[in-house]
């Protein structure tokens, strides 16, 4: 039941609260939507991230600690969402086309990170450890393994894990050069979505965050285990 | 010399039928007041104990310095681990343990929250809730690197209150700049005004449990106030 200002305690009413928003839970959805996903796959990826949505809107908590960014890569690599809890802006619409830019992804998503990083820090908001995942039907074709890009790729996820700045989770979709990814990821285990089971992976990932949302920004929290014999993933 | 004390559960906390895993103590003795809360952590199972005994601890005994203070609340946490044959971690708690007197005041903290002192115009952070960031890592009293993660300090400035505060209330009285925690103003000022004046813990522990504070965060909050 709320109370209006006037049936409040004096100091309830005195007092002023020092940051009133809520912690950000940042997170970063680097979608594969090269030509390789069109059909079945893009569907259920699309349908995956409206579960996403409608499950973190029923978690009040979730609802508002949230903070998503989509960036897709199919051609050319773009943030097609900014920054923002779930139900302030809308998902964007997924078209499969084009080449498979995954090392541009990869450092779109982690500037981006940084950047939300120093913006959150500068308005004095509480943020959780940003979370980073791949999702990928193919290898990349704007970079060979060993080559620069790859090199200054991998170093920088090695660099970013490893420093606590980003978790990173690589996940291959059916057809996914698993091995290109597991080097790619260095220490992180990639895993291997089970089929077109987006859903599943989606309703994981509104667990995992309204789980996190629950703890405080400096407790690591115990995920399920995504590859358990109920689970999304298969490594 | 004067003090006030209240602590309320948290929403998160209440949901599961759980209680405040907060607790705090104090001693008074010849013009020396010693002040401890502490914040059992949500992942340990007997993390309310572990606040308990340590703030209990803390508080015992007199002319000890913050140090010895402090390793008494961890012999205390080591003592009930082997009594009760569970390991160290599940008594996981945080502490901040202050010494008053005329002579000034002393602080130690391992784990977050934070104390704040009061000139009678402004505010002054004396101990901070530490530089974790976004990072995953708070060294719990009950930490085998328990030492190295004490923070000790000490102020002669003169101060006519303070106040410590485990981290549920942290989001609410302390702003986080890139160079570091700054204690809020308009949070602290009704406080410590309503310290000078107010009769008994009532008014605190409504402030405490009130919507506000209750929407702001789901978290157990504790807020000792203390006055030379």
């Amino acid at each position: 039941m709320s109370r209006s200002d006037d049936t409040r305690s004096t100091l309830e009413s005195e007092i002023e609260i020092a940051n009133p928003g809520q912690p950000h839970c940042p997170v970063v959805l680097l979608l594969d939507t090269s030509g390789s996903m069109d059909g079945e796959p893009i569907e259920a990826l699309r349908k995956g991230l409206n579960t996403f949505r409608d499950e973190v809107m029923r978690d009040d908590l979730a609802r508002l600690r949230v903070d998503l960014s989509i960036v897709t890569f199919g051609g050319d690599c773009n943030q097609v969402r900014p920054f923002s809890p779930v139900d302030e802006a809308p998902l964007p619409t997924l078209e499969a086309q084009g080449s498979t830019p995954m090392g541009e992804a990869l450092e779109l998503g982690m500037n981006l990170i940084r950047s939300r990083k120093d913006e959150l820090s500068a308005e004095g908001v509480d943020y959780y450890r940003p979370w980073l995942f791949l999702l990928t039907d193919g290898s990349p074709t704007d970079m060979d393994q060993g080559d620069d890009t790859w090199t200054k790729v991998a170093g920088d996820i090695a660099k970013g894990v490893k420093g606590n700045a980003f978790s990173f989770f690589p996940i291959g979709v059916e057809g996914a050069d698993m091995e290109a990814l597991q080097a790619l990821s260095g220490e992180v285990k990639a895993l291997r979505l089970k089929g077109l089971a987006f859903s599943e992976f989606f309703k994981w990932l509104s667990r995992s965050l309204s789980a996190r949302s629950r703890s405080k920004t400096s407790e690591s929290v115990a995920l399920e285990n995504p590859i358990a014999p109920n689970g999304w993933a298969t490594v | 010399m004067k003090w006030l004390a209240a602590k309320a559960t948290g929403a998160d906390h209440r949901k599961y039928g759980e209680g405040c895993q907060d607790a705090w103590a104090l001693r008074q003795r010849r013009g020396v007041r010693v002040l401890a809360v502490a914040d059992g952590m949500g992942s340990a199972s007997h993390g309310a104990l572990g606040s308990h005994l340590a703030t209990q601890a803390a508080c015992k005994g007199n002319d000890l310095t913050i140090p010895q203070r402090m390793r008494q609340a961890r012999r205390a946490l080591e003592q009930e681990s082997r009594n009760r044959g569970i390991p160290m971690r599940q008594l996981g708690t945080t502490l901040l343990v202050v010494e008053q007197s005329s002579h000034g005041v002393m602080c130690g903290q391992i784990g977050d929250g934070a104390i704040v002192g009061w000139t009678g115009t402004h505010c002054v952070l004396l101990s901070n809730p530490g530089d974790c960031g976004a990072c995953d890592l708070v060294d719990p009293l009950t930490s085998s690197s328990w030492k190295e993660a004490v923070r000790l300090s000490l102020t002669t400035q003169r101060l006519v209150a303070l106040a410590l505060f485990t981290d549920g209330l942290q989001r609410a009285a302390l702003r986080r700049t890139p160079t570091g925690w700054i204690p809020h103003e308009g949070f602290f000022a009704p406080l410590f005004r309503h310290l000078e004046t107010a009769t008994d813990n009532a008014e605190l522990q409504r402030l405490l449990e009130g919507e506000r504070l209750d929407t702001h965060t789901g978290d157990d909050r504790t807020l000792l106030l203390s006055r030379l």
